[in-house]
Formats: structure tokens, C-alpha cells, sequence
């Protein structure tokens, strides 16, 4: 398994555990525990921002830790995570609005949206980087 | 100027439209009839709205010619930075708005479930925006560099 899959799987767990927090948050109505998995999904955030970071310093070393392969990999697996990014957005969007068209909702569930959009993001990219290099197997 | 640059400076020309109209009856709004501001702005960016599917329905009116090679590889590698863009740019305009609207309504208070539909047409116009303004840089504001 060469670096870009540890970091694509590295990124998977960490989306999937974001969103088990945000669900259990969700389920959760207490206030205190809203806060804390605020919090630990803030936390996630950071990582994942930390783990782009490394993989953008890899990219630009390139050589031999990334080739042009990679590259197209890289490129396929950013369109594949933007879009559904796009999709996850416009799709929460439009949930709410049919379910209480004439209602009102927290800017709480505004931010909700942006960061499910996020992780979504990684998490599309992660499946596509894995699906690439064939889920870990002897092509990379 | 190619086709994927025409359909850009089209769907550039019909954003454009659109928002002077909206600024103009913004005005009218507020000058004429006295309205408060976000009415005047929800009002007056509501008229013209519909004419942005004519962005959606570019390609119709700006047809491929016969004989003519539609794409290269070169064409594909713009379109796809430029998608790129787009979806990028969208997403950073939906965290402007979460913040702004954050920071100015105050965190648990409720907003209107439709402003969540105005949010998505705002990004949905921006993505257009970012697209074509991509598509006109990567070839050169238009000059022959995309010529076939």
C-alpha cells in the first residue's frame, strides 16, 4: 500500500467517524453534548485539512512519490469529491425545504449542511482514490 | 472564438443581464414604491431570475457546426479545470453565506426554510460565473488561441 492510499484510508475513517458524530449529535438533544460533537467533528476538520496539506506537499515534491499516474488519480478522485460535494449540498438544501416549505429552521443546521458537505467531499475522494489504485491490491 | 468559448461569453452576458435588472429594480423598489431593502432586494432579484435558464439552454442556441470536431484533449482539460473551479468556488460561496448570515442573524436564531432555495439559485449562478470566466482565461480572453 503506497502513501496515497494510507492517507485516502486514513481520510475514510476519519469522514465516516465525522458523520457517526453528527448523527449521534443529531439524535442527542441535549445542549452540553451538541457542543462536544461540535467539537470533536471540528477536530476531524482540522485533520483532514492537516492531511490534504501533507498530500498537496507530496504532490509538489513529485519524483518518484508521484507520478504522472497519480497525478490523473488525483485529478479524477478531486472531480468525483467536488461534485458530490455539490450534489450532497443542493440535496440537503432542497430535504429541508420540501419537508417545511413555509417553516423556519437555525442557522445551526446552515453550518450542519456545509460541514456534511465537506466530509462528504473527502469521503467520495477517499472511495475514489481507494478505487483506483484497486482497493490496495498489486497494482500500486 | 470556439464554441465552449461563445457558450462561456453567453452564459456571462445572461448573468450580467440579470443582475443590472436586478439592481435596477432593486432601485425602483426603494426609490418608487418605498420598500425596506431585502424586500426590495428579494422582489427585485425575483423578476429576472427566470432568465437564467437560458445559461442551462446555451448549447441550444449556440449550436456545433456541421463538420466540426466538437472537442480535444486540450478542450476536455479546460473544461475539467473549469469544473473544478466552479464546484470550488460554489462551496466557498455556501461556507460565505453560513458565516455572514452566522454572524449577522446570531447562532440559534430561525431563518425562513426558502432561503435555503435562494442560497442554492446563489450558488448555482456563482458555479455558472466561475465556469465560464475559467473557460474565457484558460483561452485567452477570446483571442485565436481557440481557433480550430
Amino acid at each position: 500500500m503506497i502513501r496515497q492510499q494510507k492517507s485516502a484510508l486514513l481520510n475514510l475513517i476519519l469522514t465516516t467517524t465525522g458523520f457517526l458524530i453528527i448523527c449521534f449529535g443529531a439524535l442527542g438533544g441535549d445542549r452540553t453534548l451538541r457542543i462536544f460533537t461540535s467539537g470533536l467533528v471540528l477536530v476531524i476538520c482540522g485533520a483532514l485539512v492537516v492531511s490534504y496539506a501533507i498530500r498537496w506537499r507530496i504532490r509538489k515534491r513529485g519524483g518518484t512519490h508521484f507520478d504522472e499516474r497519480d497525478e490523473q488519480i488525483r485529478k479524477r478522485a478531486t472531480t468525483t469529491g467536488l461534485g458530490v460535494l455539490s450534489l450532497v449540498v443542493v440535496a440537503e438544501s432542497l430535504f429541508i425545504f420540501v419537508i417545511r416549505p413555509l417553516g423556519t429552521i437555525s442557522i445551526r443546521v446552515l453550518l450542519t449542511i456545509v460541514v456534511v458537505g465537506g466530509l462528504s467531499c473527502f469521503l467520495a475522494e477517499s472511495i475514489s482514490v481507494l478505487a483506483q489504485y484497486g482497493r490496495g491490491g498489486e497494482k500500486s | 472564438m470556439n464554441r465552449f468559448q461563445k457558450l462561456a461569453w453567453f452564459q456571462l452576458g445572461v448573468v450580467g443581464i440579470v443582475t443590472v435588472a436586478s439592481i435596477i429594480l432593486m432601485t425602483l423598489f426603494v426609490r418608487k414604491y418605498e420598500y425596506e431593502f431585502l424586500e426590495a432586494w428579494w422582489i427585485g432579484s425575483g423578476y429576472p431570475t427566470p432568465l437564467l435558464v437560458l445559461t442551462v439552454l446555451a448549447p441550444v442556441f449556440i449550436r456545433k457546426m456541421k463538420r466540426q470536431i466538437d472537442f480535444d484533449e486540450r478542450d476536455l482539460m479546460i473544461d475539467r479545470r473549469a469544473m473544478v473551479i466552479a464546484f470550488g468556488t460554489t462551496y466557498v460561496f455556501f461556507i460565505g453565506v453560513c458565516f455572514t448570515t452566522w454572524v449577522a442573524a446570531g447562532f440559534d436564531k430561525p431563518i425562513p426554510a426558502y432561503w435555503l432555495i435562494r442560497i442554492v439559485l446563489g450558488g448555482w449562478v456563482t458555479s455558472v460565473v466561475a465556469h465560464a470566466l475559467t473557460t474565457i482565461v484558460c483561452y485567452g480572453w477570446g483571442g485565436k488561441d481557440g481557433k480550430k
